[in-house]
C-alpha cells in the first residue's frame, strides 16, 4: 500500500432538471461568436444548477496521473463523480479539464506535477478566473490544513474544474459541441479529385494521390491535433467569449491549405480571412503550452496568418 | 451532437463510429444504389448512434499499419498475404473471407489515401510500408514489407478521415447515446431497431429501423490488464447474446506480450526487434528456452504463453508500482540499447515508459505482462455484413440485421490475429456491408415501403423501451445502500481479475469452471442488485457503467463456456489440459447462445489444407 495523499478538490455542478419553458429567443440578440453554436441553443448560454466544492483525500503515488485519482474516487468513495476518459494514454481527446486553473489532459497530468501544499493551492472564480494574492474569496480552503500536518503524508492539493470556454454539463463534463461545430462549418475533409479506386481482377484501377517526404512535411505535424480543445480552453479571447473561430479549427483548416492533395486552399482561405477568424488571433501564444500532443500552436497560427494576409 | 428529431423509422441505423461503423456509413452513401435514388431526390434516412463522441472512438489508438499487398517498397502479391492470414489464424480462418480481405486491401488502403489520410511516404511520394509479424513474401519465406503507416499513429489518421469525410457528407450522429437493446422479431428473423439512451438527457428512445448495423468494438475490459479503452466493454456482443443471437469463436482473445505492467499500455514490439530482452526474477532471458532461435522475437501468443509460464513457475516480479502487489510481470531488459538509438528509434515507447512507469528505460527493467488486446470472435456474419444464426447445420440470415468490425466474426483472424489486419476488416467488411445494406434500402424504395412501419416491429422496440425504461426507474428509485458495496466500477475490476486468473492466456477445465462459479454465484447476482447513487438520469454515468459491467458479465460468461467447450489448444486459446491442436474434432467454429448452448460450425477450407503452425 502507499501511505501518501492526494486531496484533489472537485469544483462540481449539478445540471437541474430541465423544465419546458422555451423563451424563443429574440432575433436582437448578441450571438459571440457566428460559428457558435447552434440556433437553438444560445451562443455559450449559462448552465443552471447545483455549484459546490467537493473534496476527496485518497491514497495515490507521485507517479500516478490525476486521471487514476479520479477513478479511485469512482470504484472506492464516490460512484456519482462525473468526468468523460477513454484511452486512458493520451490520443483519444476526451479527458480535456482544467488542472489547477490551466487547460489539460486528465490521463496525462501525474500528481507529482501538479499537487501543491493545500494553503497556496490556485483558486479560480466561477468565471474561469485566478486570483492574485489575498484576493483569495474561499474560505474552504482552510478547512485542508489538517491533511498536511500529523501524518506528513499529503503530497498536496490538486484543484479541478471543467474545460474554460465551454460550458459545463455535469461535474467535468463540458459540452463542446461549439468546437466541433467551428470544426465543421470549414469543411474538414480532403477536397482533390474524389475518384476511388476499383478492384478488378486481383489490381486496382487508380493508385494513391503521390506526395513525397516534403510535401507531408508541410502538414504532417497538424494532422495529430486530437480535437481535446485544451488549446481553446487557453485563449483568453475564445474561452473569454469572443467571436473566434478558435485555434483548433485555424489548425484544421490549415491542415488542408498545407496538403499538395487538396484543391481548394484559396477558398479555405477565404473562409478564415473574416473578423472571427485570423483577425481575431491575438498571438497570446497561450493554445501551444499545453497542447498534448507537441503542436506548437501560437506559433502555427502565426503562419497561416501570414499566409492568408500573403495572398 | 443529437439528432434534432427522431425519424418515424430510419433506413439504417448504424451503432457505433469508429473504422468499421464509419466506413460502412461511407460506403453506403457512396454506393451506385443511393447515388441513384439521391438523384431522383430522396435522401435515405440514416442515423449513426455511438456511445461516444466519433473521435474518441479506440480505433484512434492503433500504432502499427494496415496491412496491403501494394508492394510500395519491394514486390508483393495478395495472394501471399492471404496465405499468411490463414496461417496466422491457426487455420480457423474462413478462406473466401480472408481471400476478400487479401485481394481488396490494396483497393482499401488506396481509398483510405485518396479520402485524405496521411500516411507516411517514399521517397518517390507512394505509401510507405514496413515489416509486421507474421507478413511474409512466397507464402511463408522471408518477411514482406507490407503494413502501410503513419509514423505509429495510423488509427488516429484512419479515425479522424473517415469522421471528416462522414461529417462534410451530412452523416447524422447521435453521440453519447448507449443503445441498450437490440429488438428483433419473436422468431429472431428480423431486425426491428434498437432502444437507445441518451446519456445527456437521461431519456430512452425506441428508434425503427428497417436494418441495423453494430459497429461497436471489442470487449478488453474483460480483463484486468487490457490495451482496450474503458469503454470496450463487449455491449454490442452482449446485445447480440440477450436478443437470442449467437457468438463465434469468442474463446479467441489476444493478448500482446509487452502491455506496462498493470497500465495494460502497448509497448511495441519494436522495444524487442531493437534489441530488448524478456527477463524473468532470477534475470534469466528466458525466451531462448522457450523458442530457440527465434528467442524474444517468437510470434506474439508463443511470447505471451512463454511469460505467463514464468510467472505460473514463481519466477515473475510486483509491478514496481504496487510492490506488494501480485507478483505477475516481467522485466524488459532495454538497458543494452544505445540511449541515443532509443530516443531515435523508439520515442513512443520511452515516452510511454517514462510517462506512465517513472521509469528509465535507460538504466532500469521496465515492468511488462501480456494485455487483453483483441476479440477475434464476435457476432457471426457474411462476407456482406450480414448476421446469421447457425441451425441445425445452416446460417440463417437475420433479415435487416449487419455487423463489422471487432465486435463481428467473419472469421478472418481464425484463431490469432495478424497485426495490420484489424484495422483492414473494419475498413474492407465495414465498407462491404455499407453497400449491402444500400441495396437492401434502394430494393424497399423501389418498392414504396421504406417510409411504412410495420405495427408489430414497432411496438416490439416500444415495449423494449418501456421495458427498459422501467429498469432505468428502478435503478434510480434503489436504494444503494442496501447492497454493500454497491458500485459498477469496482464490480468491472473484480471481474477483470477473476477472469485474469482464470482465462488470461491460457487456461483449463478447473480454471475455467471456478471462474464461471465465481461470476454466477457471487459478480451476477452483486450486477443485479446495483443501483444508481445518483438519482438525476442527466449524464448519470454510473447508470452506463451498470449496463456496461452487466453486458461484460453475460460476456465472460460466453467466452467462458465457449473455452470449456474447446478441448484442444489453437492459436490464442491454450488449454494446458488439452495442450495440442486437434483438427479432427475442433476444426471448427465454437457458436455460443445466452442459454450457454454450443454447437460448431465448420471452417471454410478453399485453397489451404491445414498444416502445423510454425514460425
Amino acid at each position: 500500500m502507499t501511505n501518501t495523499t492526494v486531496t484533489l478538490r472537485v469544483n462540481r455542478f449539478a445540471p437541474r432538471p430541465e423544465r419546458n419553458r422555451d423563451r424563443g429567443g429574440s432575433p436582437f440578440a448578441r450571438k459571440s461568436s457566428p460559428f457558435g453554436s447552434s440556433s437553438e441553443a444560445p451562443a455559450r448560454r449559462r448552465p443552471r444548477g447545483k455549484q459546490w466544492t467537493q473534496d476527496y483525500v485518497i491514497e495515490a503515488r507521485p507517479e500516478d496521473t490525476v486521471l487514476d485519482c479520479l477513478l479511485t474516487i469512482k470504484r472506492t468513495v464516490d460512484p456519482t463523480l462525473a468526468f468523460r476518459y477513454s484511452c486512458g494514454h493520451g490520443m483519444c481527446g476526451s479527458d480535456a479539464v482544467s488542472i489547477n486553473g490551466t487547460p489539460t489532459l486528465l490521463c496525462t497530468a501525474t500528481v507529482k506535477d501538479w499537487a501543491k501544499p493545500a494553503n497556496t493551492a490556485v483558486q479560480t472564480d466561477d468565471e474561469g478566473f485566478r486570483h492574485t494574492e489575498g484576493a483569495d474569496a474561499s474560505d474552504e480552503a482552510s478547512s485542508l490544513n489538517d491533511t498536511d500536518d500529523a501524518n506528513g503524508s499529503s503530497l498536496g492539493v490538486i484543484e479541478l474544474a471543467a474545460l474554460p470556454g465551454f460550458p459545463v454539463q455535469r461535474d467535468l463534463i463540458a459540452d463542446i459541441d461549439p468546437m466541433l461545430d467551428q470544426l465543421k462549418k470549414l469543411k474538414p475533409a480532403l477536397q482533390a479529385d474524389g475518384v476511388l479506386a476499383t478492384t478488378k481482377d486481383g489490381k486496382v484501377d487508380v493508385f494513391e494521390y503521390l506526395q513525397n517526404p516534403d510535401q507531408l512535411a508541410q502538414y504532417e505535424r497538424l494532422t495529430n491535433c486530437i480535437a481535446c480543445g485544451v488549446c481553446e480552453g487557453s485563449c483568453p479571447v475564445f474561452a473569454g467569449g469572443d467571436a473566434f473561430i478558435g485555434p483548433a479549427a485555424l489548425i484544421w483548416s490549415s491542415r488542408f491549405i498545407n496538403d499538395s492533395r487538396d484543391t481548394k486552399a484559396a477558398e479555405r482561405m477565404d473562409a478564415i480571412d473574416t473578423a472571427d477568424g485570423v483577425a481575431a488571433c491575438q498571438s497570446v501564444r497561450a493554445c501551444s503550452r499545453q497542447c498534448p500532443r507537441g503542436i506548437d500552436v501560437g506559433e502555427e497560427m502565426w503562419q497561416i496568418v501570414a499566409k492568408v494576409r500573403e495572398r | 451532437m443529437s439528432p434534432k428529431h427522431l425519424e418515424d423509422i430510419y433506413d439504417a441505423v448504424i451503432v457505433g463510429a469508429g473504422a468499421a461503423g464509419l466506413s460502412a456509413a461511407l460506403g453506403l452513401l457512396r454506393s451506385d444504389a443511393i447515388k441513384e435514388m439521391k438523384a431522383n431526390g430522396q435522401e435515405p434516412k440514416i442515423l449513426v448512434i455511438s456511445k461516444l463522441q466519433p473521435l474518441r472512438s479506440h480505433t484512434g489508438s492503433a500504432e502499427g499499419g494496415i496491412a496491403a499487398a501494394l508492394g510500395n517498397v519491394e514486390h508483393d502479391d495478395w495472394h501471399w498475404h492471404y496465405y499468411d492470414t490463414v496461417k496466422g489464424g491457426d487455420w480457423l480462418v474462413d478462406q473466401d473471407a480472408a481471400k476478400l480481405l487479401a485481394e481488396y486491401a490494396p483497393e482499401t488502403v488506396i481509398n483510405l489515401e485518396r479520402q485524405g489520410v496521411t500516411f507516411s511516404r517514399t521517397a518517390d511520394g507512394h505509401i510507405a510500408q514496413r515489416r509486421f509479424g507474421g507478413h511474409t513474401s512466397d507464402f511463408g519465406g522471408k518477411p514482406v514489407r507490407r503494413a502501410a503507416y503513419a509514423a505509429d499513429r495510423i488509427g488516429h489518421q484512419i479515425l479522424h478521415t473517415l469522421w471528416q469525410q462522414c461529417v462534410t457528407n451530412g452523416i447524422e450522429f447521435a453521440e453519447e447515446w448507449y443503445v441498450t437493446d437490440l429488438v428483433l422479431n419473436e422468431e429472431h428473423t428480423q431486425a426491428a431497431g434498437v432502444v437507445a439512451f441518451d446519456t445527456h438527457t437521461g431519456k430512452t428512445h425506441a428508434v425503427n429501423a428497417h436494418n441495423v448495423l453494430f459497429a461497436t468494438g471489442g470487449a478488453g475490459r474483460l480483463f484486468h490488464t487490457t490495451s482496450n479503452s474503458w469503454d470496450l466493454t463487449g455491449d454490442g456482443m452482449a446485445l447480440a447474446l440477450a436478443a437470442g443471437l449467437q457468438l463465434e469463436d469468442c474463446e479467441f482473445v489476444q493478448f500482446h506480450p509487452t502491455g506496462l505492467a498493470h497500465t495494460g499500455i502497448l509497448l511495441s514490439e519494436a522495444s524487442r526487434a531493437e534489441g530488448g530482452v524478456l527477463r524473468n526474477a532470477d534475470g534469466e532471458a528466458f525466451m531462448e528456452r522457450y523458442a530457440p532461435g527465434h528467442g524474444d522475437l517468437a510470434a506474439r501468443d508463443v511470447v505471451s504463453r512463454s511469460i505467463m509460464a514464468e510467472i505460473d513457475a514463481g519466477r515473475g516480479v510486483a509491478d514496481p508500482k504496487d510492490p506488494n502487489g501480485p507478483k505477475d510481470c516481467v522485466w524488459l531488459d532495454m538497458t543494452g540499447i544505445d540511449p541515443e538509438h532509443m530516443e531515435q528509434a523508439l520515442p513512443q515507447v520511452t515516452e510511454t515508459i517514462r510517462k506512465y512507469a517513472n521509469i528509465d528505460p535507460t538504466h532500469d527493467f521496465v515492468p511488462v505482462k501480456p494485455t487483453a488486446h483483441y476479440t477475434m470472435g464476435g457476432i457471426p456474419i457474411t462476407t456482406d455484413g450480414e448476421v446469421y444464426r447457425w441451425q441445425n447445420g445452416e446460417r440463417h440470415i437475420v433479415e435487416g440485421l449487419y455487423a463489422a468490425g471487432e465486435c463481428s466474426c467473419v472469421s478472418v483472424h481464425g484463431a490469432n490475429r495478424l497485426g495490420g489486419n484489424s484495422l483492414l476488416d473494419a475498413c474492407l467488411f465495414g465498407t462491404r456491408s455499407g453497400r449491402a445494406l444500400a441495396a437492401r434500402i434502394a430494393a424497399l424504395q423501389a418498392s414504396g415501403e421504406s417510409d411504412a412501419v410495420d405495427p408489430a416491429l414497432a411496438e416490439a422496440t416500444e415495449a423494449a423501451r418501456a421495458a427498459r425504461q422501467g429498469e432505468l426507474d428502478t435503478l434510480l428509485a434503489g436504494n444503494p445502500d442496501e447492497a454493500p458495496g454497491s458500485n459498477p466500477y469496482q464490480l468491472m475490476a473484480d471481474l477483470g481479475s477473476v477472469m485474469e486468473r482464470a482465462a488470461a492466456v491460457r487456461c483449463d477445465a478447473q480454471s475455467l469452471a471456478t471462474a464461471l462459479e465465481t461470476i454466477d454465484n457471487d459478480l451476477a447476482p452483486r450486477a443485479q442488485a446495483l443501483a444508481a447513487h445518483d438519482k438525476a438520469a442527466t449524464f448519470n454515468q454510473e447508470v452506463t457503467a451498470i449496463w456496461e459491467v452487466r453486458h461484460l458479465i453475460t460476456l465472460a460468461q460466453a467466452v467462458l463456456t465457449a473455452s470449456d467447450a474447446r478441448h484442444e489448444s489453437r492459436g490464442s486459446l491454450k488449454r494446458t489440459d488439452f495442450p495440442e491442436r486437434d483438427d479432427e474434432h475442433f476444426l471448427a467454429h465454437s457458436m455460443t447462445d445466452a442459454a450457454h448452448e454450443v454447437s460448431w460450425q465448420p471452417v471454410h477450407i478453399v485453397d489451404m489444407p491445414p498444416k502445423k503452425r510454425e514460425y
